[in-house]
């Protein structure tokens, strides 16, 4: 028997169907995009209810897509504008609020539907996994940067000396945490989907 | 290649159709927990295998294998 959560269902096809309407009012912006990608979420989690862990796995979708838009947003901004700093501080500070309404709402979402309120030992095993993959990504991409400005500064590359050097540094640096960032949330989805610790 | 399974859904099933909600209470973890031991995507630390079979009144054996 196929289980269908109405809550959930209504939910994701309200969010769609405002954010499509300010979508053809307004045109492109990332917040209406944002809209879209969560209510389709809720609305297939809805409808699949029974394929889907509601407590941790839909949790970390959202989480995970909603990084994936906010920060594929502001870097495809930024990388392409290197020399609008004070665009790129707008789109950074507008990316930080939205970040923040997005795990308030997630974390209250979570709480709301795990009633005991606690996490276990299969929690705590699965995040201390994900972490490893995280914390491996982080550490190849800051030494990656280390060595790229080792090289610029040995080689005298003209790029080191700009005055965009240091804003461009900063974001890759950013880059490189929001990247690991990714890889835990999707290490963590994996191991809640596929099993974790099954000999 | 050998592997743990258990069998925990019946045993659920035998002690009066005890819910997963109940059995996760009984032993301190959550229900996705004894979701994902019953189908086999996680294998419980010792402490709670050990709980697990003392709710419900039988030997650790009786409820893991490893085939």
């Amino acid at each position: 028997m196929v289980v269908r959560n109405d809550k959930l269902r209504w939910a994701g096809g309200s969010l769609v169907v405002v954010n499509l309407a300010m979508f053809l009012v307004w045109g492109w912006a990332t917040l209406f995009l944002l809209g879209l990608v969560f209510g389709s979420v809720l609305f297939a989690a809805g409808w699949w209810a029974d394929e889907i862990d509601l407590t941790n796995e839909l949790p970390l979708l959202v989480s995970l897509l909603g990084m994936v838009i906010m920060f594929g947003s502001y870097f495809f901004y930024v990388f392409a504008n290197l020399e609008d700093l004070t665009g790129g501080f707008q789109r950074f500070l507008g990316v930080l609020i939205l970040l923040v309404i997005v795990q308030v709402t997630l974390h209250s979402l979570i709480a709301a539907q795990r009633a005991d309120g606690h996490t276990d030992e299969r929690d705590r095993a699965i995040q201390r996994a994900a972490s490893r993959w995280g914390y491996g990504v982080m550490a190849v991409g800051i030494w990656l940067v280390i060595g790229q400005l080792v090289l610029g500064m040995i080689f005298e590359q003209a790029w080191i000396n700009s005055y965009f050097s240091i804003y461009l540094l900063a974001n890759v640096l950013f880059l490189v945490f929001v990247v690991s960032e990714l890889v835990n949330i999707s290490a963590r989805l994996f191991y809640y989907r596929r099993g974790f610790n099954v000999a | 290649m050998p592997s743990i399974t258990n069998h925990v859904r019946r045993l659920r099933f035998d002690a009066n159709e005890m819910s997963q909600k109940a059995l996760a209470d009984a032993v301190g973890v959550t229900r996705q927990t004894i979701i994902a031991i019953e189908k086999n995507k996680y294998s419980p630390s010792l402490e709670v295998a050990f709980k697990i079979a003392q709710v419900f009144g039988c030997s650790i054996e009786e409820v893991f294998f490893y085939q």
